[in-house]
């Protein structure tokens, strides 16, 4: 069925929940949306000539390579926070190995081999830390190109970088290519996510990958072979973050629907539909059966040849064969299908072969990253005024974190772009995309909005939601553009709904753009408007920095004032991020530093050290209350206060 | 045009200005934080202020509580203090309280603050201005004279450990107690509840045995005030039972259970103590890290 005969026939409630956008259809946005009053919908998003797509995928790279650009420029001055050093040394371990790969590959497959090398920060997926670490050896120690931090963070970058272009893309659909661009501009403007989009971590990149994969869902629904991107995209995503399990959870409903919509009048096309499905689900009904009855045999007894990975096979290749008869039955119904049997296939294939520390024992070493996550410790966390160290933690922290970290300007807008697709759907105006939209954005609120979830590190752990708001909120943008101009252009001539909309992105984004600035680089210290700012959120009661990055603001004084061989404890600072901090340059090397574990915990080690470097925080303060006796001084020589608020305090001894 | 195409075509009208309105506050509110920074000149000439009137037995409190960086610049005989919730702490020890506000921080007003703050103290003189900063001097109407203070006095006490055995000395080396069992007694800083005290180290040994303190000649007292409670973030143990901190007054008990698990500044006073001896003890299932202040206060206003 053409697209045209299918506006034309289709009832208003089909048409106006299709996911088709502007870019592969030849008809006018008009033609297949007849509901569509101009003053109802969002901005319509306009048909595409070839020479606009080819404009748009200019703006793409020049999106692309600004942003990795910008973050090249901007990286120095980042500190490395707690875990970044651990990706350093394991990335460095990884590249390693594939060196040894090369030069001797049969040793290098032997499983202890493999062992040595990837156990370094075996709790995450390798993907990220190979890149990190081959960026390494090539940008720093063969071409030195770069110091060894920006060539471990050069892959960050880069995939950071992805979000704009693939926020463009998904967004141009949607609103038309102006919002497009301001949601893609828009995400860096939020001081926490443009701060650790410089950092060679996972939180970025799984939020690029979650991306990724809904991008090319949404083109797999219409264009042959983008299937299969997405199940490659989602073995991407699993192996950047254990957050990409939740994927499948926002995409399954859309592709079930669309699949039962299109197989509509079809019985041939329908019951394969119910055999794909029907497939998966009794793997997942004996799966589950297995549990039950093997308990933690399950696990124990998973190997290569046993009836448990059988049973994966069997159903990867039952579906998969399902899907090829559907392809060349009918493709609608072959579109809406064959991503999630992609996925489902080729995301588990991807994460196996991504990460050699699986390649021996695949079970056994993926239970135990399992394991990991699903015991995570927790850590204390302020949350208005409250030291939050166990669950249950307030149901309302994710929104509330949200809500006082993203600055306001940009804040409300997302809010807006919410509640108008809640609108749209109670009117049955809402189109799928826009479900598909508000579905990832909402995911990992939801998820993390759970009170046994850990709640430490910010708002790091649901970035993947926040380019999903970029684009509800460049909506609104667009909409009130439009709603001021059509008020305002009898009054003001000048001032057309595309000047309007210009000057709009401009006012939403400066307070976010100064905010940015000022507080750079200490990203993890950024609180907005409604919060009052960093300021507002202490007196609110809120934990204004973790991670220990921000521990670069004291370093030049150090530098200048230490004296030779000066012991200094460096409080919640770990010995990698020393050895980084000496590698790179920001650190004397000849101070004696003094880390937690060196002889010492916390409260202990200022006795054993002449200069103390304090990160306020407030499940710290026993340390520097140590640090008052040891040193017979409450009066601190320096620190970094941003926005008057206290960071990092240095103490001296008498 | 519809009902609903005309309302949303309202709506958008709204929602554009109301995007304007906040992206404008949003705007001012920017603009205006860089006035919250105090000039070092600023924080010299406040506490160079502070610093030529102060008496002994002031205190500088710091408003919003987390103004911290007003330590690097006050001179070290007035003790500077602020935590979260301290605007509304008595500062029973304090006869006069210097206000160091920095009155342009967001959030922070003079109403809110005085609203704790303000009850039974006495504003003296004028205000000062040094660039955002506000030096205020006031009285202390919660004030009371201090006639005994156990972590001045515990050189002079006699601390032992007490079971089944008997009583097993600890003994004094010029700083602090050592008792058999390992046990350090002296006076220190710690944290209890994220605030700074100045205290006297007291892990209870665990079992049965108690570890006592003993001041001889505690004058009396309108009130006897016992502030406690777990260092750090030891409140956490093994033992579900709370730690039993007591308090004899010649002979007299009162027993405080400190509950585990939780982070809190357990303060308990005794009316009209009778001069005489002081015995206070502590005793736990389990290994505990706890440190107690006793005071002895005359009446308030004094």
């Amino acid at each position: 069925m053409s697209k045209k005969k299918r506006a034309a026939t289709e009832p208003p409630a089909e048409a106006s929940t299709s996911a088709e956008g502007a870019p592969h259809s030849k008809e006018p946005d008009s033609a297949r949306q007849p509901e569509r009053a101009s003053t109802e919908a969002p901005p319509p998003a306009m048909a595409r000539s070839d020479a606009d797509s080819a404009h748009d995928r200019r703006i793409g790279w020049a999106l692309f390579l600004g942003a990795t650009v910008l973050l090249l420029a901007t990286e120095q001055p980042a500190g490395f926070v707690r875990d970044e050093s651990q990706y350093f040394h394991a990335g460095e371990s990884y590249a390693r190995w594939f060196q040894s790969f090369v030069s001797s590959p049969v040793q290098a497959l032997k499983d202890e081999n493999i062992v040595a090398a990837f156990s370094a920060n075996r709790e995450h997926p390798a993907w990220m830390k190979n890149l990190y670490g081959l960026s390494f050896v090539l940008l720093h120690e063969k071409l030195g190109l770069l110091r060894p931090a920006a060539a471990f963070r050069f892959p960050a970058f880069v995939f950071a970088a992805l979000i704009l272009p693939l926020l463009f893309s998904l967004g141009r659909r949607l609103f038309g290519r102006g919002p497009a661009l301001f949601a893609a501009l828009s995400f860096f403007m939020v001081p926490r996510q443009f701060f650790e989009a410089h950092l060679a971590c996972f939180d970025v990149p799984v939020a690029t990958t979650w991306l990724l994969v809904v991008f090319c869902f949404v083109e797999a629904l219409e264009r042959p072979r983008w299937w299969l991107w997405t199940g490659l995209s989602f073995g991407l995503a699993l192996a950047s973050k254990h957050n990409a399990f939740f994927i499948p959870l926002s995409l399954i409903p859309f592709s079930l629907w669309r699949g039962w919509e299109r197989s509509k009048g079809k019985p041939e096309a329908r019951a394969l539909f119910l055999g794909v499905n029907g497939a998966f689900v009794a793997m997942a009904a004996l799966y589950a059966l297995m549990a039950i009855t093997l308990g933690p045999r399950m696990l124990s007894t998973f190997e290569a040849i046993s009836p448990q990975l059988g049973l994966f096979v069997l159903t990867a290749a039952a579906g998969t064969f399902l899907c090829w008869k559907l392809a060349r039955l009918d493709a609608p119904t072959f579109r809406a299908v064959a991503p999630l049997v992609s996925m489902a296939v080729l995301g588990p294939v991807v994460l196996y072969l991504h990460w050699p520390y699986l390649w021996h024992h695949p079970v056994e070493r993926y239970g135990w990253y399992l394991g990991f996550h699903l015991n995570h410790e927790h850590y204390a966390w302020f949350y208005l005024g409250e030291l939050l160290r166990q669950p249950p933690f307030p149901l309302g922290y994710v929104l509330v974190k949200t809500a006082l970290t993203v600055p306001t300007s940009l804040f409300v807008p997302m809010v807006l772009g919410v509640v108008w697709v809640v609108v749209r759907t109670l009117r049955r105006q809402v189109t799928a995309l826009e479900w598909v939209v508000v579905a990832n954005a909402a995911m990992s609120i939801i998820v993390l909005s759970q009170p046994n979830v850990p709640h430490f590190g910010g708002v790091k752990h649901w970035f993947p939601s926040m380019p999903f708001l970029a684009i509800l909120g460049a909506g609104v943008v667009a909409r009130g553009a439009q709603g001021l101009s059509e008020w305002l252009s009898s009054r003001v001539p000048a001032l057309t709904e595309r000047t309007a909309f210009i000057a709009l992105c401009a006012l939403v984004s400066l307070p976010a753009l100064i905010q940015s600035v000022r507080v750079y680089p200490y990203g993890t210290s950024a609180y907005s408007e409604l919060a009052g700012g960093l300021p507002g959120a202490a007196t609110l009661g809120m934990q204004r920095q973790f991670w220990a990055n921000n521990v670069t603001g004291v370093l030049e004084w150090v530098n200048a004032n230490a004296r030779q061989g000066e012991r200094i404890y460096f409080h919640e600072v770990h010995g990698g991020m020393i050895q980084d901090m000496q590698r790179n340059g920001m650190l004397r090397r000849d101070v004696q530093p003094i880390v937690d574990g060196m002889g010492c915990f916390m409260g202990t080690c200022p006795a054993l050290a002449d200069m103390v470097v304090y990160q306020y925080h407030q499940e710290f303060r026993e340390t520097e209350f140590r640090t008052w006796e040891a040193f017979g001084t409450q009066k601190p020589v320096t620190g970094l206060y941003v926005d008057e608020t206290p960071q990092v305090v240095v103490y001296r001894r008498r | 045009m519809n009902l609903w195409a005309e309302t949303a075509a309202s709506l958008k009208r709204w929602e554009g200005l109301g995007l304007v309105v906040v992206a404008l506050a949003c705007l001012a509110f920017q603009l205006s934080v860089p006035g919250v920074t105090p000039s070092e000149a600023d924080f010299q000439q406040a506490a160079a202020a502070i610093d030529q009137d102060a008496k002994p037995g002031d205190v500088v409190l710091l408003t919003p509580w987390w103004a911290e960086r007003a330590r690097v610049f006050v001179s070290e005989k007035t003790p500077v203090v602020g935590w979260y919730g301290s605007d509304a702490e008595d500062f029973t020890e304090h006869p006069r309280i210097w206000v160091l506000a920095n009155v342009k921080a967001p959030r922070f007003s003079w109403s809110g603050f005085l609203e704790v703050f303000g009850p039974r103290r006495t504003e003296v003189g004028d205000e000062r201005r040094f660039g955002p900063l506000a030096v205020r001097l006031y009285t202390n109407g919660r004030a009371r004279a201090v006639r005994f203070s156990a972590r001045e006095a515990l050189a002079s006490a006699k601390v032992y450990l007490e079971g089944a055995g008997g009583q097993q000395p600890c003994g004094w080396n010029g700083r602090s107690f050592r008792c058999p069992n390992g046990a350090e007694v002296v006076t220190e800083w710690h944290e209890l509840a994220w605030q700074p005290h100045r205290c006297i180290r007291f892990f209870p040994p665990g079992g049965p045995t108690r570890l006592v303190a003993e001041f001889s000649n505690v004058p009396a007292a309108d009130v006897l005030r016992l502030t406690t409670g777990y260092i750090w973030e030891r409140f956490g143990s093994r033992a579900d039972a709370p730690t039993d901190f007591g308090v004899e007054v010649n002979g007299d008990v009162q027993t405080t259970p400190i509950a585990r698990g939780l982070e809190k500044v357990w303060r308990v006073e005794r009316p009209n103590t009778a001069a005489g001896t002081v015995r206070a003890w502590v005793q736990a299932p389990d290994s505990r890290e706890v440190c107690f202040e006793l005071t002895g206060f005359g009446p308030e206003g004094a």
